[in-house]
């Protein structure tokens, strides 16, 4: 009797275990369920939120942005996200270059953590946008973290902490110096303002012939501006990188690849290909007629640098432009680069698009080790040298 | 005698482990000394602008760099010398090797400055790749090793 009670006693415990042990499972089952189905509802947020930001290249005066329903009104962040889509908005509403005729963008989501009743979701948003005028599109990678939180049954964006440009500045502003972004609406206005001049001023230089007045009584130097598309054809014409390349070196010039670098020579190639003539007078001169004779100018970073800063007269123009002005180097300029512990700059590069908000999607093409194409930040240098071409002088009779 | 037998098997595995590992060092040395030597004759060879002494220490590609060229970059080298050559840390990769070389180089008045390079002392660092050939190595490449 006793040994059947003990086996009855056991049979209880084992179906009481089993069914608490299942009910266990069951309730983890369910809560990872919803985890999941909260995780796609939290993106789902996320998409309609990036949808809603890519109404701030809209360059058109329909533009307007709300993210009612996407990010709750009393947030801090609310207010923070409208005005940065403005901010940017004036930026392309001001300049016809910035015109959007098509854009794609992708998002590629990473690690998802669920941290005191919030989703943190980091993503990369890819965008891809094609300017008016622009042959190809450009390219924009951001990288997101996204704080989602859910209320009431519904799923709002907290915060968007992102490596952008501006956000990046405006953070940083916002913590060492108490900018607002209130004020940086200000004063860009006032950045777009000058910014459009100097281009004005640039495309008048560059287009009018505007007589320079250094030549002899009888002659006049001209100003011209740079052909890009023969520059851009002639630096894919002559680069191993290059899907076009017809060969890797231009054979009526020597190659330097281990005579110290054929960098600055092929920079200065691409020059002459957009129109810069030969410069063989006065002071400053820059000129390539064999390996040894030839300015200094043509094959030496610091050189070129110093010749296309001082030129006023005949051959390629142009000025360093200062740290906090980036935006005003455009496709075909020069970056120059100085490496950890060299004392001089290095190397020369020639800019084949750029995008004024990040230098990831600035491309660059170079020599000796020859890159096409390529992101800037691929090379890793301790300093970088703006130079804008303004143009170049020519003689005319 | 089966211990004894074990025994004898013992050592001679760890005789034949200890003579591989010895050859491999002296393998891994005698390539050092090979690297060293062909980068100090290639030196020496610069300095006496002997296009065909440099050619015994550079690849063909290199010596058609140097002779159809017949660039003024090595006619104006005064000088030219090893400062260091990091052969601890030198990436062997099958027949090719890759080492970081810094050194000195003299240019006269009559040079025209490429790259960073100027008339003067110039203290330069490059890596240098080199491949076996016929029993020794020669340089095939000579870059900056930022970019």
């Amino acid at each position: 009797m006793k040994k059947s009670i003990k086996k009855l006693l056991c049979v209880i415990m084992s179906t009481l275990m089993l069914t608490l042990s299942s009910s266990i499972a069951f309730a983890e089952e369910t809560e990872d369920i919803n985890i999941s189905k909260n995780i796609d509802k939290a993106k789902e947020k996320i998409e309609e939120f990036i949808s809603t930001n890519m109404k701030k290249y809209d360059s058109s005066s329909k533009f307007k942005v709300s993210y009612k329903g996407i990010i709750k009104e009393d947030n801090s962040f609310y207010d923070y996200a409208r005005k940065l889509a403005i901010l940017t908005n004036n930026r392309y509403k001001s300049f016809d270059t910035l015109k959007v005729e098509k854009i794609k963008y992708n998002i590629e989501y990473g690690d998802i953590k669920y941290e005191n009743g919030n989703y943190i979701i980091n993503a990369s948003v890819y965008e891809e946008k094609k300017y008016a005028g622009q042959e190809e599109p450009g390219f924009l990678c951001t990288e997101h973290t996204f704080t989602v939180e859910e209320d009431s049954g519904g799923f709002y964006i907290k915060n968007d902490v992102t490596d952008d440009f501006v956000d990046e500045y405006l953070q940083n502003s916002a913590e060492k110096y108490g900018v607002t972004i209130d004020d940086m609406i200000e004063y860009d206005k006032t950045c777009i303002k000058v910014e459009k001049s100097e281009k004005a001023k640039l495309a008048n230089s560059a287009v009018v012939e505007d007589d320079l007045g250094t030549a002899s009584p009888n002659s006049t130097v001209k100003k011209y501006k740079f052909s890009y598309d023969n520059m851009y054809k002639y630096a894919a014409k002559y680069n191993k990188a290059s899907p076009k390349k017809k060969s890797n070196r231009n054979p009526n010039y020597a190659n330097y690849d281990k005579l110290g670098g054929d960098c600055t020579n092929y920079v200065s190639q691409i020059l002459k290909a957009g129109g810069a003539p030969l410069d063989n007078t006065g002071a400053n001169q820059w000129y390539y007629y064999s390996d040894s004779n030839r300015s200094t100018s043509w094959t030496s970073v610091n050189n070129l640098f110093k010749y296309l800063k001082n030129n006023e007269s005949i051959g390629p123009q142009g000025y360093k432009i200062k740290s906090d002005e980036v935006y005003i180097a455009s496709k075909g300029d020069i970056i120059q680069l100085k490496f950890k512990g060299e004392k001089q700059y290095s190397h020369s590069l020639w800019i084949i698009r750029h995008q004024t908000s990040t230098t990831s999607c600035t491309r660059i093409a170079c020599h000796s080790s020859d890159r096409w194409d390529e992101p800037l930040d691929n090379i890793p240098c301790c300093a970088r040298r703006w130079i804008k071409l303004t143009g170049y002088g020519k003689k005319v009779s | 005698m089966v211990k004894r037998l074990f025994s004898l098997i013992f050592i001679a595995i760890l005789l034949v482990s200890f003579t591989g590992c010895s050859c491999l060092n002296n393998s891994d040395e005698l390539k050092k000394q090979q690297v060293e030597s062909t980068i100090n004759n290639y030196f020496v060879a610069m300095k006496s602008h002997d296009i065909d002494k440099i050619s015994k220490y550079v690849s063909k590609g290199i010596k058609k760099l140097y002779t159809e060229t017949k660039s003024q970059s090595v006619d104006t080298v005064e000088d030219c010398k090893a400062v260091s050559i990091d052969l601890d840390n030198m990436e062997i990769n099958d027949s090719k090797i890759k080492v970081i070389v810094n050194y000195k180089m003299t240019f006269s008045e009559d040079y025209i400055p490429v790259g960073s390079r100027e008339i003067g002392e110039n203290d330069i660092k490059e890596e240098f790749t080199l491949k076996e050939k016929g029993g020794s190595y020669v340089i095939t490449d000579m870059k900056s090793p930022y970019f």
